[in-house]
């Protein structure tokens, strides 16, 4: 009886400095409970903003560069930039931050996901008054994303830039195949049937695919929009977003042309994923890339002869599919007005030192950039920053815009087009089924 | 205080920590669940009118959630015989004695102990159809390749097979420690009954594992119905949603679609159908004892 | 060696090989320049070896903060369920209170509850009080496993009443009773309900991955999941940070190797 005691009596003190130990580490830990992730001030006295973008492209390094830019240029303010996932992890932890109290101080927001946030009270509206303190004024950005960024008449967001579907051809392969003109850049190709001879030449030329398309995600609803708008297809839902306005045999020619380019003409791989179509391009394997042109920095750092064009006219009107970034203040449970003076500072310099950000491959939003000389001789963006006038967005309606169910859905079906899984009317019909469906649910409520 | 009441006290005050937790994140949001499942409740809060049956009747009525349900269900069909069956069959070997056993052991069984996002990561890396290793040895091998989450018709068993190198190491252990439970003397008395090896193996071994099966199976196929990480992080549903479990869909339409209510709804009819597994299963399992 | 047992041995040899090369491969990826990891075709070797893609990963990412939110919650979940489920498994067992009966019934019935089905609400009702975004919203959640009530209870049953009645002779209380003489004596429960309860934590994805939203509170499968590179993709650097999140779990395991075993089976058991 005693032998036991004093057996447990041993093992007991090293359970009790156990146990003891541990408690520690739990008071430490519910005293951390208490904390959050929110910004805070740091030690110094510099005031710390919570950035959220969703730049994993080349882009990203050119964002890198101008937050490191703002924090170098003054010693008040530090901004810590998080990159969260493309798509719509992005956007649910936007909403779900926010409405938890934890926004961020600022976040980027693609301007077809207005629609969408506006009325959700997610975002706040901006002080008109605050950006005329840094130097910023309505009347200096261009004139489509502004109109977008508005809602109800108030102004949700600051445009950041314009990013269209283009080009990319690499000059090598172009080269050889003929494709060039005296002056060194593409000859312009007119027409579905010229497009494919151009990128078949480029595979015979040495190219394992005549294109890199992704085929994944939403860049195929991304392409389909392009073609339908070249169609002289027009808007696809009325503007409440309540009805259907989809033309059949349009929607069906532009899903056709998908297949021809994967299946019919073989110019382009049937599954292709994002990372594979950048790398096939960045590794001379692909002599056209149809993308946006946020991949300029990765294919100058790559140092690969390629140049950017305008996106092709397959049919009869020139268009293409765009998007917007753009600035956007989440709604805080306490409103700082030293913090949204921060911001606002930090929103000013992006704008005014656009020209690192258009290096990126963007159009930048604000006009005095656009307008300056330095931007108008940058290339390759030169060659394609005609782009802005034909571009075709999304339906500025509640469920869609960039990485919406409208998008997915689209993506989904026009996906198993490029497979080969659905026919093009297959595809645009699952396309339509969805699209309907969405027409005839109710927006989110507030 | 009379005895009794002071065993109650005592008995209460040692249950309590674990009632108190439990009570507030386990059943309380049973019973908040259910009124939001009858509520058209959305994420971003606002008003909750009461519907009724609504989004009950809305998820039956909803192909989404039947196809998801039948992805939970068909990926549970395409593990868990793999599973049951090599891990039985890679404990067997195991088992006969061999120098080098622990290192198996550990080699298999390491996947276990890593979460979801890195088992994803690397084997999304495998299955990358220009870059990665797995089509790499294929087109060497000249050997059609895929494009294997990518295209619908491969991307589940793609997703089941990384879900088999993450978990097999957990039913190789259990069937190894049952085999180690069975004493040497059944083997030796049918031995002396004549009987070889593979009469052994399905007369002794495998009857004998029978507690150890049990546990694998029942263990298993919970898990796999409840499949949500792997599928969120390596297709994301995709191919054109042919891999979207129901865990999955219940999280896009109560997080990334806003509805609550109806995620909550949805929720429930999938607990009952776990519920109706598990219930199934017991009863099985225990007829036969 | 029989003919058999070398088969055998044979056989599992190269399945454990095969079972490494997901990570093996992973660690060559990790250890080339950017530009040779997408070679094509695939190679193994590379004319330079580099560890650039690690230095990247560590000093701009979030991943040394990742792995710190995953150790605290961790270590408080896996401390909490033992403390409180021992507790609890303890009274099931020892202490004859009135409706012990229906409290067992009604803690048993949480083993058939699937987290899955309880996020939604859960998730509004953490917001509610305000720990979206904390360690408390992690932790608190995952501290009652009715399982783990259960391993102890069953434990606590075979353990003869002989050591409990002299100390209670003696005087003792029931808290020194418990935690004197009952808990030295389960280590085995205890080393059972402690590795399952880490490696479940550590691993958790689908409620880490709805109640955080910051990217300095994430654990790291949610940051893994979650967060990109900021400079394209780049799978040097994906599979370095894979491998530097799978380092710590498999440290514990070669470590804790015998204990994890037995903790898995006997737990089963």
């Amino acid at each position: 009886m005693n032998r036991t005691h004093q057996t447990l009596n041993r093992q007991s003190v090293t359970r009790r400095s156990f146990l003891s130990g541990s408690l520690a580490v739990g008071a430490a830990a519910a005293v951390a409970a208490c904390a959050s992730g929110s910004g805070s001030a740091s030690p110094g006295g510099k005031m710390t903003l919570q950035y959220w973008n969703l730049f994993s492209g080349g882009d990203g390094t050119r964002m890198v560069e101008l937050v490191n830019g703002f924090n170098k240029s003054q010693k008040d303010i530090q901004v810590k930039a998080t990159t969260l996932t493309w798509g719509t992890p992005y956007y649910t932890k936007l909403t779900t931050s926010t409405i938890a109290g934890q926004a961020p101080d600022v976040a980027i927001m693609h301007l077809s996901r207005m629609a969408s946030f506006a009325p959700t009270g997610i975002i706040t509206e901006i002080d008109g008054g605050l950006m005329s303190k840094y130097g910023l004024a309505a009347g200096q950005f261009s004139p489509k994303p502004w109109q977008m960024a508005h809602s109800n008449g108030q102004l949700m967001a600051i445009p950041l830039d314009t990013h269209p579907m283009v080009m990319y051809y690499n000059k090598t392969l172009a080269q050889k195949a003929g494709l060039l003109g005296p002056d060194g850049l593409l000859k312009p190709i007119t027409g579905a049937d010229a497009l494919v001879s151009a990128f078949k030449s480029t595979m015979s030329a040495g190219a394992k695919w005549g294109v890199a398309i992704d085929t994944e995600d939403v860049n195929p609803w991304r392409l389909w929009t392009a073609l339908y708008a070249q169609l002289g297809g027009g808007a696809i839902v009325s503007p409440d977003g309540k009805q259907v306005l989809l033309d059949d045999s349009t929607g069906v020619e532009a899903a056709s042309f998908m297949r021809e380019l994967s299946l019919v003409a073989k110019v382009t791989g049937p599954a292709t994923d994002y990372p594979a179509a950048v790398a096939l391009f960045g590794n001379q394997k692909a002599g056209f890339f149809l993308n946006g042109e946020w991949e300029v920095t990765t294919y100058q750092t790559d140092g690969i002869p390629f140049d950017v064009t305008l996106f092709p006219q397959v049919y009869g009107n020139p268009a293409t599919w765009s998007d917007s970034h753009s600035f956007v203040i989440p709604h805080q449970r306490s409103a700082s007005p030293d913090r949204l003076d921060a911001v606002m500072q930090f929103i000013s310099y992006v704008q005014k030192n656009a020209i690192t950000w258009a290096k990126g491959g963007h159009i930048p939003a604000y006009t005095p950039v656009v307008q300056n000389p330095a931007y108008q001789a940058l290339l390759p963006q030169a060659h394609y920053h005609a782009e802005a006038d034909h571009v075709v967005y999304d339906p500025q309606v509640w469920y869609s815009g960039a990485a919406s169910t409208l998008e997915t859905d689209a993506g989904a079906a026009f996906q198993s087009v490029f497979s080969g899984h659905l026919t093009p009317a297959q595809g645009y019909a699952q396309f339509k089924t969805a699209l309907q469906q969405l027409t005839a649910q109710k927006p989110p409520q507030i | 205080m009379s005895r009794q009441a002071r065993i109650d006290l005592h008995g209460y005050a040692f249950v309590l920590p674990f009632l108190i937790v439990y009570g507030l994140f386990t059943l309380w949001p049973i019973i908040a669940g259910l009124r939001m499942s009858f509520s058209n409740v959305s994420l971003l809060g606002g008003s909750s009118p009461f519907v009724g049956f609504q989004n009950y009747s809305q998820a039956l009525h909803d192909p989404a959630f039947w196809a998801a349900l039948w992805h939970s269900v068909e990926f549970t069909i395409i593990t868990t015989p793999p599973l049951v069956v090599l891990g039985l069959a890679l404990a067997l070997l195991a088992n006969r004695a061999l120098p080098g056993r622990s290192l198996f052991r550990m080699a298999i069984f390491a996947p276990f102990v890593l979460p979801v996002t890195v088992v994803t990561l690397v084997w999304g890396w495998l299955y990358e159809p220009s870059f990665g290793l797995i089509n790499g040895y294929l087109a060497q091998l000249h050997l059609p390749t895929f494009g294997w989450l990518t295209d619908t018709r491969t991307a589940m068993p793609a997703v089941a097979i990384t879900t088999i190198w993450w978990t097999l190491g957990f039913n190789f252990l259990l069937y190894l420690a049952g085999l180690q439970a069975i004493p040497r003397e059944y083997y030796e008395a049918s031995a002396v009954d004549g009987a070889n090896a593979w009469d052994q193996l399905w007369h002794v071994t495998i009857p004998l594992l029978k507690r150890t099966t049990v546990i694998v199976l029942i263990l298993q196929v919970l898990a796999s119905l409840k499949v949500f990480g792997q599928i969120y992080a390596m297709t994301g549903g995709g191919p054109d949603f042919s891999t979207r479990s129901e865990v999955e869909y219940v999280y896009e339409q109560g997080f990334t679609a806003y509805h609550l209510g109806y995620a909550a709804a949805m929720s429930y009819l999938f607990f009952i159908v776990l519920l109706a597994v598990s219930a199934f299963q017991f009863r099985l399992f225990a007829r036969r004892r | 060696m029989r003919p058999s047992a070398v088969i055998a041995f044979l056989v599992l040899f190269l399945v454990s090989l095969l079972w490494v090369v997901p990570l093996a491969w992973a660690v060559d990826t990790s250890l080339k320049p950017e530009g040779q990891t997408t070679s094509i075709p695939p190679s193994w070797t590379s004319p330079r070896w580099t560890i650039d893609a690690y230095l990247q990963v560590l000093s701009n990412g979030d991943l040394p903060r990742w792995f710190f939110n995953s150790a605290v919650t961790s270590a408080v979940i896996t401390v909490g369920t033992v403390v409180f489920a021992s507790l609890a498994g303890y009274a099931l067992s020892r202490i004859p209170f009135r409706g012990r009966a229906m409290v067992f019934w009604l803690i048993m019935a949480g083993i058939m509850i699937p987290v899955e089905a309880l996020v939604v609400p859960l998730f509004y009702e953490v917001n509610s009080l305000n720990l979206v975004n904390t360690y408390g919203g992690i932790i608190l959640p995952q501290l009652a496993s009715p399982i783990a009530v259960f391993i102890f209870k069953q434990y606590f049953d075979g353990i003869p009443r002989e050591y409990e009645e002299a100390a209670i002779l003696d005087g003792a209380s029931r808290f020194r009773v418990y935690w004197r003489i009952w808990m030295p004596l389960s280590m085995p429960a205890v080393a059972t309900v402690a590795i399952l309860a880490f490696i479940a934590s550590w691993n958790n994805f689908l409620w880490p991955l709805i109640v955080i939203t910051g990217s300095n509170m994430m654990t790291i499968p949610v940051g893994l999941a979650s967060v990109q590179s900021s400079y394209g993709i780049q799978y040097a650097q994906i599979m370095a940070s894979t491998i530097l999140a799978a380092l710590p779990m498999l440290v514990v395991f070669a470590f804790f190797q015998r204990q994890i075993v037995q903790g898995v089976t006997g737990g089963v058991k």
